[in-house]
């Protein structure tokens, strides 16, 4: 009886490591191939920006597909931005929430990930440290100006008539179980420098 | 006896304890603090009054009410009741889902897309409880093993 138990329960956990493993096993390729995509974008973009459109609207794109770069030299992060927040797009980097303008464009740019994943540090951000996007059209560099603590269903999304940039994940960042909590990162824009032409 | 008296002293509370609550409290001077109060009524409304002259200003406030009137389900008023110095056309369009979305907020779950007032995106992950369960049960598993063993 003790070894069919002690038998069952390492069988259990050892399918649990292993799906805990695989996915994140998955989720690094999954970033990969999002960088992958992002650097052949950046060179298709550098060639055709020039044409590209601009000027503060919001341009739908691919779920999945690479929008951006999120970079916060204070936690070592250097992360492309995918369009979408559902788990098929959390897992390859960053997500963009639809609906809300891409980074460096006017209004309040969202972007979420896994606190145990891309986000992982991002409790260590505090106000006053630059964050960095970059996009098909411009560079934008973002002074943080706010940190806070809201419940799971707290409406927290807004929009603005300035450039922001609003990051979210869950909070506590250290929690067993799905978290209950959402910590908002929100940042002014510093600095913008277009790159469409360069 | 005892009873009596009781009753007596019931009785002569009773009966008295009105007049003697007149003469407690008529010795109790009333505070004037009210006279202030009622002077300060006045300059609360005001500030109250600048405040809501800004807010009004700052919102749309057109929009607001025709949201609020389709969430209730009140037919708008006729073209030709609206004021005259309306910079929006007569004809009052359907309220914007956005508003409506401002009376009750959608779950964490379910925000995929930008909406006005809605909660972050669920980014909620099982995978470390997962993985630190699949982790004690595999020791566990293993120690029931080895104790039988042994």
């Amino acid at each position: 009886m003790r070894r069919t138990v002690g038998g069952l329960l390492a069988a259990a956990g050892a399918l649990l490591l292993l799906f805990a493993l695989a996915t994140v096993a998955k989720a690094a390729l999954a970033r990969e191939q999002v960088r992958s995509a992002w650097a052949v974008e950046e060179a298709r973009t550098a060639a055709a920006a020039a044409r590209a459109p601009r000027g503060g609207v919001v341009r739908p794109s691919v779920r999945g597909a690479p929008i951006g770069r999120l970079v916060i030299p204070a936690l070592k992060l250097d992360e492309v931005i995918v369009e979408g927040v559902e788990e098929s797009q959390l897992v390859a980097g960053p997500g963009h929430l639809p609906g809300s303008p891409h980074p460096g464009e006017r209004g309040n740019s969202i972007i979420s990930a896994h606190r145990d994943r891309h986000f992982r540090s991002l409790d260590e951000l505090v106000v006053g440290d630059t964050i960095v996007t970059q996009t098909r059209h411009d560079r934008t560099v973002w002074v943080v100006s706010g940190r806070r603590v809201v419940t799971a269903s707290a409406p927290v999304l807004r929009s603005s008539p300035d450039v922001q940039l609003t990051l979210t994940t869950c909070w506590p960042v250290r929690y067993f179980g799905p978290a209950p909590d959402r910590l908002i990162i929100t940042a002014v824009a510093a600095g913008r420098v277009e790159t469409a032409g360069e | 006896m005892r009873l009596s008296l009781f009753l007596s002293s019931a009785a002569v509370l009773t009966l008295f304890a009105a007049p003697a609550s007149a003469q407690f409290t008529g010795v109790l001077i009333p505070p004037p603090a009210k006279a202030a109060q009622v002077v300060q009524a006045p300059a609360q409304t005001g500030a109250e009054r600048r405040d809501s002259a800004v807010r009004v200003t700052m919102t749309n406030m057109k929009d607001w009410v025709d949201s609020a009137a389709a969430t209730l389900g009140v037919t708008p008023a006729p073209a030709s009741a609206l004021a005259t110095d309306s910079a929006l056309p007569a004809v009052v369009a359907p309220a914007p889902a956005a508003h409506v979305e401002h009376a009750a907020p959608a779950k964490a779950t379910e925000t995929k897309e930008f909406r006005e007032g809605a909660p972050a995106p669920n980014t909620a992950t099982v995978i470390p409880m997962l993985a630190l369960l699949g982790l004690a049960s595999l020791v566990v598993g293993l120690w029931l093993l080895r104790a039988r063993r042994a």
